[in-house]
C-alpha cells in the first residue's frame, strides 16, 4: 500500500491546474486534508481485512472455539462495534467541515453571478451591475466570494477543483458556492455535468486580483 | 407473512420517518418555519420506532419462533439506531442555508 | 415403480418441446434460467467490447479514434447495457434457475411469467442494440438527467430508445420480481421453515422485494419524460412549472437501491459458496439475514447521495450522509461474518474460492471509499471525477461480477454434470484479477488529479497521461481474461468428463439431484428438517429418486409442486403447472408491438397492441381452473392436499399481492412527484387550479363504495351457492362511475401541456382510467367465468384476486381525487 501511494505521489508531480490535492483556497484545503484523513484511515482498514484474510489460510487446529465465541468475535466485535465507532467520528468531522464551507453571512463578502449555457460561462458582478466577463471570471484574493450559479439551458455544474468542491447550475435555482483564492493568480474552471457534445471544452478560468488590482478592476478598468 | 412483516417493519418504518423529515424539512424552509418542528419530529420518530420495538418484544404481537423473535428484535434495535443517527443532525446544524 | 421407470415418466411429462419449438414454447425454469444467463453473459460482452473501445480512446491524449458524438452514445450504452441488460438479468438468470432447486420445489410459481418476462428482455434488449448499431443510440449518459435528455438537449430519437427500451425490460425485472418473491414465500420443501432456507433465498427474496419498490420510482420517471418528449407535458421544463430536480429524485430513488440490488444476490452467491469452500458453516446465519434486510432497506434512504451538489440545505444532506455512512454497519456484519466463516473452518482454494478472495481484496476497497464518498465535502471534490468511474468499478466488478465468477464454477459442474478438465480458469483469474486493479486503481488518482468521467479526450501536458496509459493496457489484459474464462467455460463443457454428483460436498438440495438435472428437478419432493438437509442425510438424492418424498407417483400427466405455508413450511396444496405455450412469446411480442409503436410515434399501434395483449391475457388466465370440486388429492406419505386452485389464497393471490406493493409503490412515486413539484418548483402556482363539481365528487365517492362492496357481495353470494350476477353489475357500475369521473376530471384541464401541474393531474387521470378500465375487464372475466361454471363456494381464488385489484382502483381513485384538488383547496 505505502509503495503504491509512493508511485502515485510520483506520478502527481507533472501538472496541477485541476488538481483536488494541490489546494490554493480555505475550503479546498479543507476538503484535501480530509481526503489524507480519508487515505490512511481506508487503508489501515483495508490492511486489517487482507491480514484477517490471509491468516484465515493459515495451517491450525480446526475448532478451536465455539461458534457463539466466533459470533462474538467476528459479528458484534468487527462486525458492528468497529465500523459504528469508525463510522461515528467520520460522521461527525464531515458534518462539521461541510456546516464550515456553508455560504454563511461574513463581512467583507463578494458576490459574483455564474451563469451556464452550452457551452460558455458568463459571469455578473453584485459591484458593477451592468458589467459581465465571458469565460472569465475575476475576483479578489484572500476574501470570501459568494458565487450565485445558474443555468439558461441544461444542468452545468461549477467547479475550480483548487478553491472549493462543485455545485450544480440548474435551470430555475440559485446555487450559492463560497470560493476563496489564498493568492492572486489564474485558476482553472470547469463544468462538472456531462453535458453534450461540447461538454470537454466547458471550461472558464478564475483570475484572483490581489487588493490594487481589484480596485482597479471594479473601478471599470480593464483588468 | 406476518413473520415477514415482523422482519420489515421496523426499517420501513425508518424509512418512512426518514422521508417524512426530509420532507417536513423541505417544506419548513421554504415556509420559514422553525427548527423546533424538526426536533419534534426527531422525537415523534423515537416514539414510534420504541412502540414497534416494544411491539416486536410483546407476547402479543411478537413473533412466537425464536428465529424470527431474535431477528426481529435485532432489526428493531437496527432501526432506533438508524433513527438516531440519521436524525441527529436535525438537533446541532442549521437547516436551510444550502451549499 | 423404480427410480429409472419415474425418471422417464416424468421426463415425459416435464420436457420441453422438442427442436427449435422448445426455445419458444418452453416454460421451463431451468431451460428459461439458461435462457437468461446466456442472454444475460452476451450483453455482457458487448458492454465490454463498449468499455475496450473507452479505454482505446483514453488510452492517449488528444486521441483521433472517435468524436464525441460516437464517444457519447458509447459510454451512455456501456453503462445502460452493463447495469440493465447484464446485472440484473443475470441475477434473475441465477434465480430462475437455482432457487427452485435450493428450494426443493419443481419449478418457480408461474412459469409462463417467467416466459414472459424473458421474452420482454430479449424483445427491449435487441431495441437498444438496434439503436447501437445504427448509430442513433442513446447519448446523454445512463442517468439520462433533463433538459440534456428532452427535447431541449437531444431533439432526435436517441433517448426514447432510452426510456422506451428500458422500460419494457423493466417490465421483466418486475414479473422476475413477482416470481421470485412469490416462489420464495410459497414454493419450499416441506419443513422449511424461513430459519432452515438457505441463504441464497433470503437474499434473493430481499433482492426481489427491492425490486418491486426500486424500480416503480425509475419507470414512473420513464414515462414522465417520455410523455414531455412526445406530447410536451413539462414535467421537467422550469418555465412551465417543472423541474429537473425532479427527475434526480425519481432515478436515484431507483438507482441506489439498484447497487444493492446488484450486490446482494452476490453477497449471496458467497454467504452460499464460502461456507462449503471452507467446509464449515455460515456463521451467524440469522446475524446475516439481518444485516442483509437492514441493507435492503436502508438502501431506499441514501438516493441524495447522487446529489449532494445539486444545492440541497446542509441538513438534508445531514440526513443522506449519515444514512450512507450507517449502510456500511451491516455491509461490515458480512464481510466480518465471511471472515468469521474462514476462520472457523478448513478453506482450500479451489478456484470458486479463489474468485472469492478477489471478490474481498477488491470490493473492500470499493466499500471503503464508498464511505469516503458518503461524506459531504469530499464528495463535493470528486463527484463526476474519474474517482467516482473507479470507486464504481471496486463496487459493481469486485462485489457482483468475482462473485458471479466464483458462482459460475462453483455450479458449472451442476449444469453441465461434467468435471473442469482443463484449468485455464486460474490462469483467466490472475488476468482479470491484475487487469482489473491495474486499470482501476490508479483510475482514483487521476480523478483526484481533477480528470473528469465522461470526457471524450483531454490535453497533452494535462498530467493524466501516463495514468491513462496504464489504464487502458491493463484493461486489455483484464479483456484477455473474460475471454479466456469464456473458453474456458465453453471447452469444458465440450469436453465430456463425466464429474462426481456432489464435488464440494455441499449441503444444500440443489446437489440432491442427478446433475446435469432433469427438467422435474426432484423425482420425488424431500421433506426438510435442517438448514442443510443433504448434510443431514446424505443418501437423500438417492431416496428422492427412489420415490421416498412427496409427489413421487407422476399422476395424469401433471406437472405437479407443492406449496408450503410462509413461516413454518407445511404444506397446504398441490399445484398444478401449466404446459409448454407459446403464449408468452407471443404476448411479450405484442407488448413489444406496444413499446415499438410509442417509439416509432406510430401511436395507432399502441391500442391495436393493447387489445391484442388483452386478448391474450384472457387466453393465458383462462386456461386456469377447473369446472368441478376435485377434493383432497394424495401427495404421498399419507399427506391428503387440496389443488391450489381450491384454496382461498393461491399463489395467483399472492402475485398479485406482490405486484400491487410494486403498483402502489409506483403511485407513491407519482404522488411524492406531484408534492415535490408543488412545494420545490420555482414557477408554481400554476394558471388554475382544477376545480371540483359535485357531480364528479359524488360519481367518484359512489364508485368507490359500490366496486369494493359489489366484489364482496359477489364472493358471499357465490358461498352461498347462489348466482353472483346482480352483486358483479353493481361492481361494474361502481367502476363505470370511477371511470366518469376520471374523464370528467380530464375534460376540465383540457391543455396538459400548459404546466407541470395540469400534466399530473393527467398522469393521475390516466392512472385511474387505466386501473378502473382493468377492474371492469377482470370483473366481466368474473362474469363470464361464473356463467361456465368455474367459481364455486370451494373455488373462490380468482374472485378473491379480483377483488384485490378492485379494492385497488377504488383507494388510488379517491387519492387521485383528492390530490388533485388539495393544492386549490390550500391555497
Amino acid at each position: 500500500m505505502s509503495f503504491s501511494i509512493l508511485t502515485l505521489l510520483l506520478l502527481s508531480g507533472c501538472t496541477q491546474n485541476l488538481s483536488i490535492v494541490h489546494p490554493a483556497g480555505p475550503a479546498a484545503a479543507t476538503i484535501a486534508t480530509l481526503w489524507w484523513v480519508l487515505l490512511v484511515g481506508a487503508a489501515a482498514i483495508f490492511v486489517l481485512v487482507m491480514v484477517l484474510l490471509l491468516l484465515a489460510f493459515r495451517v491450525r487446529n480446526a475448532n478451536d472455539s465455539s461458534d457463539q465465541e466466533h459470533e462474538r468475535r467476528w459479528i458484534v466485535g468487527l462486525g458492528l462495534a468497529f465500523p459504528v465507532t469508525v463510522l461515528t467520528a467520520l460522521l461527525a468531522y464531515g458534518l462539521v467541515i461541510g456546516e464550515h464551507l456553508m455560504p454563511r453571512a461574513v463581512p467583507e463578502l463578494v458576490t459574483v453571478g455564474a451563469e451556464a449555457r452550452q457551452w460558455a460561462w458568463r459571469f455578473t458582478y453584485a459591484d458593477m451591475p451592468s458589467f459581465e466577463t465571458d469565460g472569465v471570471l475575476h475576483i479578489p484574493a484572500g476574501k470570501p466570494i459568494d458565487v450565485q450559479i445558474t443555468s439558461v439551458d441544461v444542468i452545468h455544474s461549477f467547479w475550480v477543483p483548487r478553491l472549493a468542491g462543485k455545485l450544480d447550475a440548474i435551470p430555475g435555482h440559485v446555487n450559492v458556492l463560497r470560493i476563496e483564492a489564498d493568492l492572486p493568480g489564474e485558476y482553472d474552471g470547469v463544468s462538472a455535468e456531462f453535458s453534450g457534445a461540447g461538454y470537454r471544452m466547458h471550461d472558464f478560468t478564475v483570475v484572483a486580483h490581489d487588493a490594487e488590482s481589484w480596485s482597479a478592476f471594479i473601478a471599470g478598468e480593464t483588468p | 407473512m406476518k413473520d415477514l412483516i415482523r422482519l420489515f417493519v421496523p426499517l420501513v418504518l425508518w424509512l418512512a420517518s426518514f422521508s417524512a423529515i426530509y420532507g417536513l424539512q423541505a417544506i419548513m424552509c421554504r415556509q420559514g418555519w422553525d427548527q423546533i418542528l424538526l426536533i419534534g419530529g426527531f422525537g415523534l420518530a423515537i416514539a414510534l420506532q420504541s412502540a414497534v420495538l416494544l411491539g416486536l418484544a410483546s407476547r402479543k404481537y411478537g413473533a412466537s419462533t425464536k428465529f424470527v423473535r431474535q431477528s426481529s428484535l435485532a432489526l428493531g434495535l437496527v432501526g432506533m439506531l438508524a433513527v438516531l443517527w440519521t436524525f441527529a443532525p436535525v438537533v446541532f446544524l442549521s437547516a436551510c442555508v444550502a451549499a | 415403480m423404480n427410480a429409472l421407470r419415474r425418471h422417464r415418466a416424468l421426463t415425459r411429462i416435464w420436457a420441453s418441446d422438442p427442436g427449435w419449438r422448445g426455445w419458444f414454447t418452453t416454460v421451463n425454469h431451468s431451460d428459461l434460467g439458461r435462457m437468461f444467463l446466456l442472454l444475460a453473459v452476451v450483453y455482457f460482452f458487448i458492454g465490454g467490447i463498449l468499455a475496450m473501445l473507452i479505454r482505446a480512446q483514453l488510452a492517449s491524449p488528444r486521441s483521433p479514434f472517435m468524436g464525441a458524438d460516437v464517444y457519447n452514445q458509447i459510454f451512455t450504452m456501456h453503462g445502460t447495457i452493463m447495469m440493465f441488460l447484464f446485472a440484473i438479468p443475470l441475477f434473475e438468470g441465477l434465480a430462475v434457475y437455482f432457487l427452485p432447486k435450493l428450494l426443493g420445489a419443481r419449478d418457480l410459481a408461474f412459469p409462463r411469467l417467467t416466459a414472459f418476462g424473458f421474452w420482454c428482455y430479449a424483445f427491449g434488449g435487441s431495441m437498444l442494440l438496434f439503436a447501437l448499431v445504427a448509430g442513433i443510440a442513446p447519448d446523454s449518459g445512463w442517468f439520462m438527467y433533463p433538459p440534456l435528455s428532452s427535447t431541449l438537449g437531444s431533439p432526435g430519437i436517441n433517448p426514447d430508445f432510452w426510456l422506451i427500451g428500458i422500460t419494457f425490460v423493466e417490465v421483466s425485472a418486475i414479473c422476475a420480481a413477482v416470481e421470485i418473491t412469490v416462489s420464495i414465500l410459497r414454493y419450499r420443501a416441506a419443513g422449511m421453515s424461513l430459519s432452515r432456507m438457505p441463504i441464497f433465498a433470503w437474499y434473493a427474496l430481499i433482492t426481489s422485494l427491492m425490486i418491486l419498490t426500486g424500480f416503480p420510482p425509475l419507470i414512473l420517471g420513464s414515462l414522465l419524460l417520455e410523455l414531455e418528449r412526445a406530447f410536451g407535458m413539462p414535467f421537467f421544463q422550469v418555465e412551465l412549472g417543472g423541474d429537473s430536480l425532479l427527475w434526480q429524485h425519481l432515478f436515484w430513488l431507483f438507482g441506489h437501491p439498484e447497487v444493492y440490488i446488484i450486490f446482494l444476490p452476490a453477497a449471496g452467491v458467497i454467504s452460499t459458496i464460502l461456507p462449503v469452500m471452507a467446509r464449515t458453516t455460515l456463521l451467524g446465519y440469522g446475524w446475516v439475514v439481518v444485516a442483509a434486510i437492514a441493507l435492503g432497506v436502508l438502501s431506499f434512504g441514501i438516493w441524495v447521495h447522487h446529489m449532494f451538489a445539486t444545492g440541497i440545505p446542509h441538513l438534508s444532506l445531514a440526513f443522506f450522509s449519515a444514512a450512507s455512512t450507517l449502510v456500511a454497519v451491516p455491509t461490515g456484519i458480512q464481510v466480518f461474518a465471511w471472515l468469521g466463516t474462514i476462520w472457523k473452518g478448513r478453506p482450500h482454494m479451489h478456484l470458486p474460492m479463489l474468485w472469492i478472495v478477489g471478490f474481498f481484496a477488491t470490493f473492500v476497497i470499493g466499500g471503503l471509499t464508498g464511505v469516503m464518498v458518503a461524506v459531504v465535502p469530499f464528495d463535493w471534490q470528486v463527484h463526476d471525477t474519474a474517482f467516482i468511474t473507479a470507486h464504481l468499478h471496486y463496487v459493481l466488478v469486485g462485489g457482483f461480477v468475482f462473485p458471479m465468477l466464483a458462482a459460475l464454477y462453483y455450479w458449472m459442474p451442476h449444469m453441465t454434470g461434467r468435471r473442469r478438465f482443463f484449468k485455464l480458469g486460474e490462469t483467466a483469474f490472475w488476468l482479470v484479477f491484475v487487469g482489473f486493479h491495474g486499470t482501476f486503481l490508479l483510475m482514483h488518482w487521476v480523478g483526484l488529479l481533477g480528470q473528469r468521467r465522461r470526457i471524450d479526450t483531454y490535453d497533452a501536458g494535462s498530467g493524466w497521461e501516463v495514468i491513462n496509459l496504464i489504464s487502458s493496457v491493463f484493461s486489455f489484459i483484464m479483456a484477455i481474461g473474460f475471454v479466456l474464462v469464456l473458453i474456458d467455460v465453453v471447452v469444458n463443457a465440450a469436453v465430456k468428463s463425466r464429474g462426481p454428483r456432489n464435488p464440494w460436498r455441499a449441503g444444500s438440495l440443489e446437489w440432491a439431484m442427478p446433475i446435469p438435472p432433469p427438467a422435474y428437478n426432484f423425482a420425488s419432493l424431500p421433506l426438510v428438517t435442517s438448514r442443510d438437509a443433504l448434510a443431514a442425510s446424505s443418501d437423500l438424492a438417492v431416496r428422492l429418486a427412489k420415490g421416498e418424498g412427496y409427489l413421487g407417483a407422476p399422476r395424469q400427466n401433471q406437472r405437479e409442486t407443492l406449496t408450503v405455508d410462509i413461516a413454518t413450511g407445511t404444506p397446504n396444496s398441490i399445484v398444478v403447472y401449466p404446459r409448454n405455450t407459446a403464449l408468452p412469446m407471443l404476448m411479450a411480442f405484442v407488448t413489444g408491438g406496444m413499446f415499438l409503436g410509442m417509439l416509432i410515434k406510430a401511436y395507432w399501434l399502441v391500442p391495436l397492441a393493447g387489445v391484442g395483449i388483452i386478448a391474450f391475457a384472457l387466453r393465458w388466465v383462462w386456461t386456469l381452473g377447473h369446472r368441478s370440486d376435485l377434493g383432497p388429492q394424495d401427495a404421498g406419505h399419507g399427506l391428503m392436499l387440496p389443488y391450489a386452485t381450491e384454496v382461498e389464497d393461491p399463489p395467483g393471490w399472492w402475485g398479485s399481492v406482490f405486484l400491487l406493493l410494486a403498483n402502489a409503490t409506483f403511485f407513491g412515486c407519482l404522488l411524492f412527484g406531484y408534492a415535490f413539484l408543488w412545494t420545490v418548483a420555482p414557477n408554481w402556482p400554476p394558471p388554475a387550479w382544477a376545480i371540483a363539481s359535485w357531480p364528479m365528487l359524488g360519481a367518484v365517492v359512489t364508485g368507490a363504495i359500490l366496486g369494493p362492496i359489489g366484489i364482496r357481495r359477489a364472493i358471499g353470494a357465490v358461498r352461498r351457492e347462489g348466482s353472483p350476477a346482480l352483486a358483479l353489475g353493481i361492481t361494474m357500475i361502481g367502476c363505470a362511475c370511477l371511470i366518469l369521473s376520471g374523464l370528467s376530471v380530464l375534460m376540465s384541464m383540457p391543455d396538459p401541456t400548459r404546466h407541470a401541474y395540469d400534466a399530473t393531474v393527467w398522469v393521475l387521470g390516466g392512472y385511474v382510467l387505466f386501473h378502473t378500465g382493468l377492474a371492469i375487464l377482470m370483473t366481466g372475466f368474473l362474469v363470464a367465468r361464473a356463467k361456465t361454471g368455474f367459481m364455486a363456494p370451494g373455488r373462490l381464488g380468482e374472485a378473491r384476486i379480483v377483488q384485490l385489484w378492485i379494492d385497488y382502483a377504488a383507494c388510488i381513485s379517491l387519492v387521485a381525487v383528492s390530490a388533485t384538488f388539495a393544492p386549490g383547496l390550500l391555497s
